[in-house]
């Protein structure tokens, strides 16, 4: 098999005693979407934070596509290939949607060190931002500013940021939460079309959606991966079942 | 569309364009009204607009409230004080390894004071810009308040009671005895320091800048290593702050330790609420209202704080985006109006 886009060995993070991710190891093949999921509090979001470099690992490393990243900074990171959204939305939101993306793009083309020269007649750095928004559906709310958007519409604008990053790794930290109906399946259709372009690692508490989409799910409990495999096995799994998803029959993958 | 002319023709650019006239005129109606007075206000005016316009680029723009700004301010003006003194004692500055004279020209004094001044912002900010919120509120305080007392304990530049500039200043052969002349420099700086910000705030730079105000995280988050971004801005603005420094060293031809403490540090961030935080012309008419409300109430009663303190209440609470923000439009604001 080849090596894989990002890869943690044996991670561990204590908070005092409190363990959140213990001897965590897992891959992201290149093109997969990898599913994580688990009970609140099994260690989901440090995960993220650690592979985003705003935690550091208590020991473990980190790899992306065979280098090891774990002492780099978040920004660093960033210039890497790895890019996040965020659990809870984290835009700048007095710009507006086109600037936030615009934003990710000058990050990762050319230098910001510019300080002459009008940055919004850029069209090197608005035309692929465009492009990203348009892509996201929010073509037509390009000029509104971020704080003003609709929830979901922020939530998709996360996405379009990310991109913008030009990510060789989208971690996805939730996209859906707090989604209604409507939004979800917009954000299901739009994480379907990043499928196979992208290494995805997703976060995401809504079931439906990850079985339709994982090609992969890791389950952790309590900081521990307790199975990694395709759905199907997941679904089948007796320890998974066991420790998380209980006998409620919410497996219909 | 709007048709472009429209989206020129504001209250706002109608209001600049008024203050900058004002300030292009005073030395006249001075003169027509024998009152040289009147060019010391405009003057002060200048001055403390282009030092309230650098600490807008860090805080209005960049998000980071400094209350120790004035210290650039007066290391550039403390420069050009001792490199005066140096001339009028006739003793050199340095005399080993290599003899280092003081000056009186422009053309050296002020590129030193400045360069003096970037230089101690690049340290403080180095240190300072690690923290955020209030912790950086109080150690730029704190800097701010070293440099107070390390002055005062300088006997031999006047300590607490400051120095006077006794050599003339003079700019290559021409001297800068001439009020008016003087005047119009610093007019004339004021104006290219507005355009230099004016064009820093919409660059990509500024981009960064005014990212890093909203969301800092989220710019690490991209790809931006932030901490660099806000030092480069720190420096520039210590840069500018020590233009201004220079002009008022020149203009008031004395220097002291207030001129750095930590009172007009809060005036700058007084000026920049009262005129409009975040906006190219809200420090000018900040400085302006401030300095022109100081002299009238002044001359009412020597304790015209017990007015301007309430007037400033009102503006906090009812003016927000301050006098600029009264006329609202889309010229002055760069980040989208919302």
């Amino acid at each position: 098999m080849a090596e894989p886009i990002l890869e943690t060995r044996n991670l561990v993070q204590r908070f005092g005693a409190l363990v959140a991710a213990d001897n965590l190891s897992l891959s992201l093949e290149a093109g997969e979407l990898h599913a994580i999921i688990g009970p609140n509090g099994a260690g989901k979001t440090t995960l993220v934070m650690q592979l985003a470099g705003e935690l550091v690992p208590t020991a473990g490393r980190i790899f992306l596509a065979g280098e090891d990243v774990t002492n780099l900074s978040v920004s660093a990171r960033s210039q890497k290939g790895i890019a996040r959204s965020f659990q809870i939305t984290s835009l700048c939101p007095e710009f507006s949607a086109l600037e936030n993306v615009a934003l990710a793009v000058q990050a990762h083309r050319g230098h910001s060190f510019r300080l002459w020269g009008r940055a919004r007649r850029d069209s090197s750095l608005f035309g692929p931002a465009l492009e990203l928004l348009e892509m996201v559906d929010l073509g037509s709310r390009a000029g509104i500013p971020a704080g003003l958007l609709a929830h979901g519409e922020q939530r998709q604008l996360e996405v379009a940021v990310a991109l913008g990053c030009q990510p060789q790794v989208l971690l996805f930290d939730e996209p859906m939460a707090g989604m209604g109906r409507e939004d979800s399946r917009r954000m299901m259709r739009l994480l379907k079309s990043l499928k196979g372009r992208y290494a995805i690692l997703l976060i995401e508490h809504d079931m439906d959606a990850v079985f339709a989409l994982a090609d992969r799910i890791t389950v952790l409990v309590s900081g521990r991966n307790i199975a990694t495999g395709a759905p199907q096995e997941i679904a089948n799994n007796a320890e998974v079942r066991a420790a998380y998803l209980g006998e409620r029959g919410v497996m219909r993958a | 569309m709007i048709s472009g002319l429209q989206l020129w023709i504001t209250p706002r650019v109608i209001l600049s364009a008024a203050m900058l006239i004002a300030l292009a005129v005073l030395p006249q109606i001075s003169s027509a009204v024998d009152n040289p007075f009147l060019i010391r206000v405009g003057m002060r005016i200048m001055i403390l607009a282009i030092a309230a316009s650098s600490l807008n680029l860090i805080l209005g723009y960049g998000g980071m409230v400094s209350l120790g700004h004035a210290a650039f301010i007066g290391i550039a003006a403390y420069v050009v004080a001792i490199l005066n003194w140096h001339v009028s004692n006739g003793e050199p500055l340095l005399s080993w390894p290599i003899v280092i004279e003081g000056s009186a020209n422009a053309y050296v004094v002020a590129p030193v004071a400045i360069a003096v001044s970037a230089l101690s912002a690049l340290i403080i900010g180095f240190i300072s810009l690690r923290t955020t919120g209030l912790y950086f509120i109080m150690i730029t305080l704190a800097f701010a308040q070293m440099l107070y007392y390390l002055f005062i304990a300088f006997q031999k530049y006047g300590g607490e009671d400051g120095t006077q500039l006794l050599e003339r200043l003079t700019l290559g052969s021409v001297s800068l005895n001439d009020r008016i002349l003087l005047y119009y420099i610093a007019l004339g700086i004021l104006l290219s320091i507005l355009i230099f910000i004016d064009r820093i705030v919409q660059s990509r730079f500024g981009m960064v800048l005014q990212g890093c105000r909203q969301n800092e995280r989220r710019l690490e988050a991209v790809g931006y290593p932030t901490f660099r971004y806000k030092l480069v801005a720190f420096v520039i603005a210590g840069a500018i702050a020590g233009a201004a420094g220079t002009l008022l060293a020149v203009s008031q031809q004395f220097v002291s330790p207030a001129d750095l403490a930590w009172p007009r540090s809060g005036e700058l961030v007084i000026m920049l609420v009262l005129g409009g935080v975040g906006t190219l012309f809200g420090p000018v008419f900040g400085s302006a209202f401030y300095v022109v409300l100081q002299l009238v109430l002044d001359s009412w009663t020597t304790h015209w704080q017990i007015i301007f303190g309430p007037v400033f209440i009102f503006f906090v609470l009812f003016v927000k985006g301050g006098i600029v923000g009264l006329f609202k439009g889309p010229f002055w604001r760069h980040v989208p109006h919302g």
